[in-house]
């Protein structure tokens, strides 16, 4: 791109060509928690630029190995905390094939709705941070005022609005409460029209498509070499989705479609993750209507010893794929737990996205990206 | 190695047996093992099903060609993570875990390599750039080299720690006290109370 011709200075030996390097972060409110970027300038474009992580590293690896299967459960809320409920689901899923648990069919739809409902929340908290990152204030307020019927939904299902630990291994903590299914469903008759009236700011602003088209632009084949997923991938092309892909809990069940972008630029990847708000929004609607009834739980021992050997379990979460790797002795704690964020994943791109842009455009690519911090640094 | 339990399949501590479950099975005629053991003789000492995952034993000095035709020729584009696990009392302590997804196939494989205590393992960024900073990391936390990575860094620990957090011999509330006193000003290493356990 820009950075392939020659600088000024070939042609006038005399002006000493400089690059400047400038500190960004780690408190910065565009990066989202205590993320630090070092960025090489030349003038206001990008040369090179290395982001610092760690500042937010609790070791949640290691704590896992010194807690039971189960104590170590609440502690995945607190990766990535916008979708802590997606975080548990993944856990409990790879601790439940180890341990080769059933989880009734009941359970398997709550599981999916309040997935579904944390996605939705979680590309709303994107969507209002990343606007305003660019500068388009009010789409943020309207985003908190939806995010907020999630949360109260979460809080009468889970008794916690944040870090939610919805789920258990086997199942649900506690069946469905009363007016669970009419909040539910109300929020589906709201949100459809609510994503258009976003759109409606957006998707044909002029400031908006000029902060964001050709910006950050990856192909497929560049975007898979670096290890993208989830919308960031999906922005640039590739139809790739882990609930479609390998199925778990009941999605095989239920019908929805996977947005795909064609120019992987940050508007495509803004687009992918609107219409992925309404692809959420059928499958809850579905698995309300198909609620099984039965069990909330399945009977699992009270001290769970999975059998010795290793697994693999990763979901689709609202950010890409997110895996857990356990290894279990055959004792009460896992021996080794290894998470895979998407975050992490999708920040290593960042360096690729970004050089060749201005500095302004560093805010509109780390939005884009859609990272948490916690669960970059664990 | 040996042909009976797949090198990974942890010993319960103390000696007791594990519990009754899922087995490593063997994988017969498989075109990953058979592929790697045709053009690197030896390169693939295990091949296991278990719980439906693929899991190969690779022979780490070949692990950046193994990865080069896997990704070329098998069409592994994704190389979804790399990690490792401690196991102190084996012979060779360290197996490093490489999670490789291909898209035609819709496969995913895990390879593992195991490698001694002082050993380096090549690294794999040159075939899968994902690879940069989940080697970092291991490096981090495990004091594994990667022979030929770019830019072999701490990433989540600060830069002048000492210690690998995750190695099991890792205290839980192990720390760097020499670090803390430079840097927080907290405390000596001296006057740490009693009980608080430090690391080196």
């Amino acid at each position: 791109m820009s950075n392939t011709a020659p600088p000024a200075a070939a042609t006038a030996p005399i002006l000493k060509e400089d690059v400047m390097v400038l500190n960004m972060g780690p408190q910065h409110p565009s990066t989202h928690g205590v993320l630090r970027v070092i960025l090489k300038l030349d003038g206001e474009k990008i040369v090179d630029l290395d982001c610092d992580i760690g500042y937010l590293h609790r070791g949640i690896e290691k704590i896992a190995e010194n807690r039971s299967y189960t104590g170590a459960a609440p502690y995945m809320d607190r990766l990535d905390y916008i979708a802590a409920v997606s975080n548990n689901l993944a856990y409990v899923g790879a601790v439940e094939k180890l341990a080769g648990v059933q989880v009734p069919p009941k359970a398997q739809h709550v599981r999916v709705i309040l997935t579904e409902l944390t996605r939705i929340a979680s590309h709303l908290l994107w969507l209002g941070t990343h606007a305003m990152d660019i500068g388009a204030l009010t789409v943020f307020l309207y985003c908190f005022r939806e995010r907020e019927d999630i949360l109260n939904i979460l809080e009468m299902t889970t008794g916690a609005r944040l870090t939610t630990n919805a789920f258990r291994v086997g199942g649900l903590a506690a069946d469905i409460p009363d007016g669970f299914v009419e909040k539910t469903r109300a929020f589906c008759d709201l949100i459809g029209g609510r994503i258009d009236e976003y759109e409606g700011l957006l998707s044909a602003n002029r400031i908006w498509l000029s902060r964001t088209r050709g910006i950050g632009v990856i192909n497929a084949g560049d975007a898979v070499a670096i290890g993208l997923s989830g919308p960031s991938l999906r922005g640039s092309g590739v139809k790739w989705d882990l609930r479609k892909a390998q199925p778990y809990e009941a999605y095989s069940k239920f019908e929805f479609d996977i947005p795909t972008g064609a120019n992987g630029d940050t508007y495509d990847r803004y687009l992918v993750r609107l219409e992925e708000m309404r692809q959420a929004k059928r499958i809850i609607l579905q698995a309300l209507d198909g609620m099984p009834e039965g069990d909330f739980r399945a009977k699992v021992p009270r001290v769970l010893k999975p059998p010795a050997g290793e697994v693999y379990h990763s979901i689709e979460a609202p950010k890409g794929e997110l895996g857990f790797y356990l290894v279990s002795d055959g004792s009460a704690n896992p021996y080794r737990v290894r998470i895979k964020g998407p975050s992490f994943f999708n920040l290593q791109a960042m360096r690729r996205l970004c050089i060749g842009h201005f500095v302004a455009d560093v805010v509109a690519i780390i939005g884009t990206l859609d990272i948490v911090l916690g669960e970059i640094d664990r | 190695m040996n042909d009976q339990a797949p090198s990974t399949q942890p010993q319960a501590p103390g000696g007791d047996a594990a519990p009754a479950g899922p087995r490593y099975e063997p994988l017969a005629q498989n075109p990953v093992a058979d592929g790697i053991n045709q053009r690197w003789p030896g390169g693939c000492t295990g091949a296991w099903s278990f719980l439906d995952q693929w899991f190969f034993d690779v022979a780490k000095d070949h692990v950046a060609e193994i990865g080069q035709w896997l990704r070329d020729e098998m069409r592994f584009d994704m190389c979804a993570d790399v990690t490792a696990v401690h196991y102190p009392e084996r012979e060779s302590p360290f197996t490093v875990i490489y999670n490789l997804y291909s898209f035609a196939d819709n496969r995913r494989i895990l390879l593992r390599a195991e490698l001694a205590a002082d050993a380096a393992i090549p690294s794999v960024t040159a075939v899968w750039p994902s690879a940069a900073w989940p080697e970092r990391e291991v490096f981090d936390m495990f004091g594994i080299r990667f022979s030929g990575h770019p830019d072999l860094r701490r990433i989540l620990m600060p830069e002048d720690w000492t210690g690998h957090p995750l190695r099991k011999d890792y205290d839980i509330r192990g720390r760097d006290p020499q670090w803390i006193a430079r840097h927080l000003e907290l405390r000596t290493p001296a006057a740490a109370p009693e009980g608080e356990a430090s690391h080196e």
